[in-house]
């Protein structure tokens, strides 16, 4: 029996090796599968990590389906060089991508080759910022969805104007004109009230996407600058609704009432105002409440308002 | 797992050796008090008819015409065990022995001319007369030179996948001792060749023929009569209780089918498993009992963990988790026991399982090679669902009773 133990052993021994040598491992490959397919993160500024079951995995591509376009932004390589500018996000190594819409900002960093980590720095939109991360290899691609939920509301803090970038000039403008033929012998009157339903035209235009959206969709007041003494200074009773693109002051003008002279004949009368036209930068700034991050507007401040009129009487042959 | 396919038959050659070692071999001196009743050597014809399974068989080959014969020769060693031994009074005119033969096809060129080497085992249901028995046999063994398929070389052929195959064979035979030292040896058999669905193709190839040989006997009590005087007061066997534990491994191709394609994933996945089957026996031929069956298989549910097509257009997949390539079944098993060997026969299901590929029927055939009066080589083949072919069962198992 001993020398058939020895034997047994034997073929035992053999049995198991061919058994472990029998795994087909060139049909199989790593799942690289990511600990999670969708993720949810606070737009106040987030960071999670998506750990992957294996490396072998790059990122294929993003696209957003908040805006339905691919993501572009700035690429760094693991040692925080550059590698591109303003390019489509893609990355077969360690890297760091940086998105920055003005309205949305995240960045993800494949620190480590089955590490991921989004980090957020705010969405300022009113809705979720939605993005899928395509990851995979040559065999595979998994998608991994990330919605970025709004920002809490910035705050109005204050308005700033620039004196120095102050540039101003008068508008005239035709405002009305008619003719009228006085077929008396005499001289008759018109009367004219120049300020009649006039009023002060301003505007807050801006290249920064986030200018109107980050206070969110309720107005907030501004206080308004004017020109006195040719110097820019803030409008102690102006205030106005902090909106894009013109708007409407109403403004306290002289009663005044023109009298015109009309003599006999037939003349076209021509009304002409004087605008005193300013434009300078702004500078809004505004607060996070929740996280007490600052942010600040630029943008171009643009003002009309009549401030003389004239007429013109001209003889019709 | 090719050591296996190997030597296979070299493992249970030597299983019998064990046996046979105290005994003195083919000794021309009477020895009605060793091991052995009687000692043959034989030669035999077997002349069979290519069953047309495959279109390959029916015309659809390099040669354009229909296969249909085959040619046997086989040269033969058998013996039985002495009525001083209890195996020889327990089984009275039992044979078995080592085989090896010649085969030959009329399509050479594309099938080959194997030759195999092989086990066998028979024994008699009746004796009709004086002189004559008629018995069953069956021969196990692996065959070689097999020319398997070949897209560029030999593309007809999609019918052998493997330079070796499984030789499988059971027939009736009637033995004839027409002298005090031979026999006429006469029956008709049926024969498969496959390779256990280790390679594909794996169609096979199966025969059914006849056989005509002649067998020269030596020993005291002559050729396959021997053992005919203590048939009449053989020794009965109690019904025991018996626990087998198996434990082994294999591999097999994957073929994977789509309602729109197939695939034949690249490779050989391994297999290994285990058998716990517990048995009452109810005669020395016949036990029977329950089978709790654990398998791992690692190309169980691929299909559903498919990652995609590499450049070379090879299909690459994710390793399924462990719970999807292991599945523990329950089988009724019955099994014929002989001096030596034993023939195990099992239908069974999964019931811890996960994913399509295991939720389903087995079917086990096996053959038990003892080694020691506990140990045996187990060989075994499984089929799922009653046709798929699933896999080898090669291993080693333990009796406990």
């Amino acid at each position: 029996m001993n020398n058939c133990g020895t034997l047994e052993k034997i073929v035992i021994a053999s049995i198991c090796l061919s058994s472990f040598c029998g795994c087909n491992n060139d049909v199989f490959i790593d799942d690289f599968k990511p600990s999670t397919s969708e993720m949810d993160l606070n737009g106040d500024g987030d960071s999670a990590t998506i750990s992957f079951a294996h490396s072998d995995w790059d990122i294929l591509g993003t696209l957003s389906t908040t805006t339905q376009s691919p993501l572009f932004g700035n690429i760094y390589d693991k040692d925080g060089k550059m590698i591109s500018s303003q390019q489509l996000f893609r990355c077969e190594d360690l890297c760091k991508m940086e998105y920055d819409d003005g309205l949305t900002d995240f960045t993800m960093e494949r620190y480590a080759y089955d590490k991921l980590k989004i980090n957020v720095g705010e969405n300022i939109r009113s809705e979720d910022f939605e993005v899928s991360i395509y990851v995979g290899n040559q065999y595979d691609f998994k998608t991994v969805s990330i919605n970025i939920s709004p920002s809490s509301r910035y705050e109005y803090e204050r308005m700033e104007y620039s004196s120095d970038k102050m540039q101003q000039w008068n508008d005239f403008k035709e405002t009305h004109s008619f003719t009228i033929d006085n077929q008396s012998n005499d001289t008759i009157v018109a009367q004219w009230r120049p300020y009649q339903d006039q009023y002060r035209t301003i505007s807050f235009t801006s290249n920064d996407p986030a200018a109107f959206r980050l206070l969110g969709s309720e107005k907030v007041q501004v206080r308004l600058p004017k020109i006195e003494d040719g110097k820019l200074v803030l409008d102690g009773d102006c205030d106005l609704d902090y909106y894009p693109s013109q708007g409407k002051v109403s403004h306290t003008f002289p009663d005044v009432v023109k009298n015109i002279a009309i003599a006999p004949g037939e003349f076209l009368c021509t009304y002409i105002l004087d605008y005193q036209c300013f434009e300078t930068d702004f500078t809004m700034y505004a607060r996070n409440p929740n996280t007490g991050k600052e942010r600040a507007i630029s943008g171009k401040f643009s003002s009309r308002l009549p401030v003389d009129y004239y007429h013109t009487m001209q003889k019709i042959l | 797992m090719h050591f296996i396919k190997k030597n296979i038959l070299c493992i249970a050659f030597a299983a019998i050796a064990v046996q046979a070692l105290p005994a003195k071999t083919l000794s021309s001196a009477p020895d009605t008090l060793g091991k052995f009743d009687a000692e043959m050597l034989g030669f035999e014809t077997r002349p069979g008819y290519v069953l047309p399974t495959k279109a390959f068989f029916r015309g659809e080959n390099a040669m354009g015409k229909p296969i249909r014969n085959a040619l046997s020769a086989h040269l033969r060693y058998s013996f039985k065990f002495s009525g001083n031994t209890r195996l020889g009074r327990l089984y009275p005119g039992a044979y078995q022995g080592i085989g090896m033969s010649y085969d030959s096809f009329s399509d050479a060129n594309e099938i080959g001319r194997p030759v195999a080497i092989y086990l066998f085992q028979g024994a008699p249901f009746a004796h009709l007369g004086q002189d004559m028995t008629f018995g069953y046999e069956w021969n196990f063994g692996a065959s070689f030179g097999w020319k398997k398929y070949d897209a560029e070389t030999n593309p007809f052929n999609d019918v052998v996948g493997s330079y070796i195959n499984a030789y499988i064979d059971l027939g009736l035979t009637f033995h004839w001792q027409f002298s005090s030292n031979w026999n006429l040896v006469a029956g008709i058999d049926i024969t498969h060749y496959s390779n256990g669905n280790t390679n594909y193709p794996n169609y096979g190839v199966n025969l059914v023929g006849g056989k005509l040989g002649i067998a020269r006997s030596f020993g005291a009590v002559s050729g396959y009569q021997a053992g005919k005087s203590q048939s009449r007061h053989s020794e009965t066997l109690k019904p025991y209780l018996s626990c087998d534990i198996v434990l082994y491994g294999s591999t097999k191709r994957k073929g994977i089918n789509w309602p729109d394609a197939s695939y034949l994933v690249p490779g050989s996945f391994g297999i290994a498993g285990m058998n716990i089957n517990p048995m009452w026996g109810f005669n020395k031929y016949f036990k029977a009992g329950a089978s709790v069956d654990a398998q791992y298989d690692e190309s169980a549910n691929i299909k559903d963990h498919l990652a995609g097509t590499a450049h070379s257009g090879d299909l690459k997949f994710y390793r399924p988790p462990f719970r999807e390539q292991f599945a523990v079944g329950i089988s009724a098993r019955a099994e014929l026991t002989m001096p030596l060997f034993s023939v195990n026969m099992g239908i069974g299901r999964n019931v811890i399982f996960k994913g399509e590929d295991t939720d389903c029927y087995y079917q086990i055939l096996a053959l038990k090679v003892s080694v020691t009066n506990n140990a045996f080589i187990h060989i075994g083949y499984q089929l799922s669902s009653f046709h798929k072919p699933n896999n080898l069962m090669i291993g080693l198992g333990y009796r406990f009773r």
